[in-house]
C-alpha cells in the first residue's frame, strides 16, 4: 500500500519538537561527562570523573535510599488506602462521588509553601513523627492524579456491571474486588502509580520544608552539590534520570500480566464463520444431565 | 402458586414511579418476554427479579419462597447483560468456571460442567481464549453459559442481543429458544424489538410507562391488540376511529365505548371477499414497496391513508390497479382502547 506523502512542514514541526525535547538531556549529559566547556561549541574532552566522585560519596548513596524509602512507604500508604476508597465511593455513594470530584482539586489550590507550613504549625513538637506528617501531606498532594486515575479505570472496565455479574454468581463483594475489579483496573493503576511516583519522587518543597534538615532525599542534594560544581550537578541529574527510568521500568515489569502476553500470541483473528457458527448441534447431551 | 409470582409490585426513584402496581404470574419452564418502548421500566422490573434493584411495595415469590429481602446472590437466579459483562481477566474456562468455585465444588465437577455447558453453547474449542478476543455473538453465548452452568432457577436475560448485528441476532434468537426449550428452563427475556418477542415467547408481556397494558401469547397480541399502544408498537395495523370507518363506508357500526379500531394491514384484501359483514370502498394506490414476500401497498381512500400487504405470489406487480376496490371482513376490524 502506497503511504500519502506529507507536507515537508510537518516535519519541521516534528523535528524542531523533538530537538526541543532532546537538546536539554544531550547537553546535560555532555556537560556531565567533560572536565571543561566553557568557550567551545562541544566539550574538549571527555570524562567520568564526576559519575565517580558521586559514587564515592556516602551522602549521594544514602540520599538515594531516603528518596526510595519515602516514595515507596508514601505509594504503598496511597494504593492501600485509596484503592479501596474509590471504589466504595464509586460504587456505592454516586453522591459522595459527585463532590469528591470537585474536593479533590483543593491541592491545586494551595501552593506546597503554604502546606508545609501549615504542618509544621500544627505538627512539630507532636507526638506524630515530621516523617509520619511528610508522607501524609504527600498523600493529599496526590489526591487529584489518584482518585481521577482510579475512577476512570473503574468506569473504563464497567465495574458496575461486573460487579453485578460476580454478585448474581454468588460471589461476596470482597471476592468480586479482588477477583474481578482488580486485575482489569491493573493498568489503569499502572499508569497513576507511575505519574504520582515520578512527582513524589521529585518532591522538593514539602521534604525540604519538612524534614530537610536531617533527612536530605536526592532533590535536596542535588541542590546542595549544584552550587559547588556545575559538571557534578550535570552528573547528578543524569544519575537521577537514569534512576527515574529504571525505576519505572521495574514497575512495569512487576505489575504486567505474564500470563496475557502468552496467551496473546495463541489468539487468532475472528472470521465471518465463527460468528456465523450454530449455537447447538441437533443431539446434544443437555445441562441438566 | 405461580413459579414466579409478582404482586403489586411498586418501585420508583424520588418522584419517579418506573414501577406501577404491578402484578404478573410466570409457570415453570415458560419463556416470556417483557416488551417496551425504552423507559417502560421492563429493565427495572428485571432487575428486582435478579435482586439488583430495591421496590417499595410489593412481594416477590420464586418457586414458592418469597425473595424480596434475599441478597442477589443466594437468589439463584442467572442474568445476562446487554454488555455480556464478561471478567476480561479471565478466559473464557474462568468465566463460566467462576460461579462454580465459588461454591467450592471439585476441581473435576466444575471441569465435568463447564465442558458440558460450553458444548451446548457450541465454544468448546474457545475455552483458553479471553473474551476480547472473541467476537459479540460469541461472547454473549460464553455469558449465557456462565448463567447456566450454576443451573439457576430462572433465567433472566436483559436486552441480550441488541448489542449484535441483524444476522447473529436472528441466528442467536433461534438458538436461544431451541436451548430454552432443550432445558426446560424458565426464561425472561427483556427486549424493545417486536419482532424478536414474537419470535422467541411463550408469552408476551407488554409495558408501557410502567405498567403491564397487555399479556398475550404472540398470536393473540398480533391478532387482537387491545389497546392503540399495543396495536401502534407491534406494527402494521391502519388505525381509524369509527367517524373514519363511517367514512369509509357508511353501514359500519362500531361497539358502543370503543373509539378506535386496529385493522392489520394483511387483512385488507384488493380481491372481492363474498359473503355477510364485508365493508367495501373503492382507494386510489399512491405507491407500493417490495417488501419481499409481500408487497405494502400504500392506499388513499376519500382522505384516509391505508396500508394494504399483498402476497407477493397472489399478484403480479404490474397488475396492480390505480384504482380499485377494497375489502375487509368485519372481524378483522379489531376494537382496541384509546
Amino acid at each position: 500500500m502506497r503511504t500519502k506523502k506529507r507536507h515537508y512542514s510537518t516535519y519541521i514541526i516534528m523535528a524542531l519538537f523533538g530537538f526541543y525535547m532532546v537538546f536539554p538531556f544531550v547537553s546535560t549529559g555532555l556537560y556531565a561527562t567533560s572536565t571543561e566547556w566553557s568557550n567551545s561549541i562541544l566539550p574538549r574532552d571527555f570524562t567520568v570523573q564526576w559519575f565517580a566522585e558521586l559514587m564515592k560519596d556516602p551522602a549521594f548513596i544514602s540520599a538515594v535510599m531516603r528518596s526510595i524509602v519515602l516514595t515507596f512507604t508514601t505509594l504503598a500508604v496511597v494504593l492501600v488506602i485509596m484503592v479501596p476508597t474509590v471504589f466504595i465511593v464509586y460504587m456505592y455513594f454516586p453522591r459522595v462521588d459527585q463532590f469528591m470530584k470537585g474536593l479533590v482539586l483543593m491541592p491545586y489550590a494551595i501552593p506546597g509553601v503554604i502546606l508545609a507550613t501549615g504542618l509544621l504549625r500544627m505538627y512539630s513538637g507532636s507526638l506524630i513523627p515530621m516523617f509520619a506528617v511528610l508522607v501524609g501531606g504527600l498523600f493529599i498532594g496526590s489526591l487529584p492524579f489518584m482518585y481521577q486515575g482510579v475512577r476512570n479505570s473503574l468506569e473504563s472496565i464497567q465495574t458496575k456491571n461486573l460487579m453485578e455479574a460476580a454478585d448474581l454468581l454468588g460471589a461476596s463483594k470482597f471476592i468480586a474486588f479482588v477477583k474481578i475489579i482488580l486485575p482489569n483496573i491493573k493498568l489503569g493503576l499502572l499508569i497513576t502509580t507511575l505519574l504520582i511516583f515520578s512527582s513524589f519522587f521529585g518532591e522538593f518543597v514539602l521534604t525540604n520544608l519538612l524534614i530537610g534538615g536531617n533527612y536530605e532525599t536526592i532533590r535536596i542534594y542535588m541542590l546542595r552539590r549544584m552550587n559547588e560544581n556545575g559538571h557534578l550537578a550535570s552528573a547528578v541529574m543524569v544519575a537521577y534520570f537514569i534512576l527515574l527510568i529504571l525505576i519505572s521500568l521495574l514497575i512495569t515489569y512487576m505489575t504486567s500480566n505474564k500470563r496475557r502476553k502468552n496467551l496473546r500470541k495463541k489468539g487468532e483473528p475472528l472470521t465471518e464463520m465463527d460468528e456465523a457458527e450454530v449455537l447447538l448441534p441437533p443431539t446434544e447431551d443437555s445441562l441438566t444431565n | 402458586m405461580s413459579f414466579i409470582a409478582i404482586d403489586e409490585l411498586k418501585l420508583s426513584y424520588g418522584d419517579n414511579n418506573v414501577l406501577k402496581n404491578i402484578s404478573l404470574n410466570i409457570e415453570e419452564g415458560e419463556l416470556v418476554t417483557l416488551l417496551g418502548p425504552s423507559g417502560c421500566g421492563k429493565s427495572t422490573l428485571l432487575r428486582v427479579l435478579a435482586g439488583l434493584e430495591v421496590f417499595q411495595e410489593g412481594e416477590l415469590y420464586l418457586d414458592g419462597e418469597e425473595i424480596s429481602n434475599l441478597p442477589s446472590k443466594d437468589r439463584n437466579v442467572g442474568f445476562v447483560f446487554q454488555s455480556y459483562a464478561l471478567f476480561p481477566n479471565m478466559t473464557v474456562y474462568e468465566n463460566i468456571a467462576f460461579g462454580l468455585t465459588i461454591k467450592k465444588l471439585p476441581k473435576t465437577e466444575i471441569n465435568q460442567k463447564v465442558m458440558a455447558v460450553l458444548r451446548l453453547v457450541n465454544l468448546e474449542d474457545k475455552a483458553d481464549y479471553y473474551p476480547d478476543q472473541l467476537s459479540g455473538g460469541q461472547q454473549q453465548r460464553i455469558s449465557l453459559a456462565r448463567s447456566l452452568v450454576t443451573e439457576p432457577k430462572v433465567l433472566l436475560l436483559d436486552e441480550p442481543l441488541s448489542a449484535l448485528d441483524a444476522k447473529i441476532r436472528k441466528q442467536l434468537q433461534m438458538d436461544i429458544r431451541k436451548l430454552q426449550k432443550q432445558l426446560g428452563i424458565t426464561m425472561i427475556f427483556v427486549t424493545h424489538d417486536q419482532e424478536e418477542a414474537m419470535i422467541l415467547s411463550d408469552r408476551v408481556i407488554v409495558m408501557n410507562e410502567g405498567k403491564i397494558v397487555q399479556q398475550a401469547t404472540p398470536q393473540e397480541l398480533y391478532a387482537q391488540p387491545k389497546t392503540h399502544f399495543v396495536a401502534s408498537f407491534i406494527g402494521n395495523y391502519n388505525i381509524l376511529t369509527s367517524e373514519q370507518l363511517k367514512q369509509l363506508h357508511p353501514a359500519f357500526t362500531g361497539k358502543s365505548g370503543k373509539h378506535s379500531y386496529a385493522i392489520r394491514s394483511e387483512t385488507i384484501q384488493i380481491k372481492p371477499i363474498h359473503g355477510e359483514n364485508v365493508l367495501s370502498f373503492p382507494a386510489h394506490l399512491d405507491d407500493y414497496t417490495v417488501l419481499g414476500s409481500t408487497i405494502r401497498c400504500y392506499y388513499t381512500a376519500g382522505t384516509l391513508k391505508l396500508t394494504v400487504d399483498v402476497l407477493n405470489s397472489e399478484i403480479n406487480i404490474s397488475e396492480l390497479a390505480k384504482t380499485t376496490d377494497l375489502y375487509i371482513h368485519h372481524d378483522h376490524i379489531v376494537p382496541i382502547d384509546m
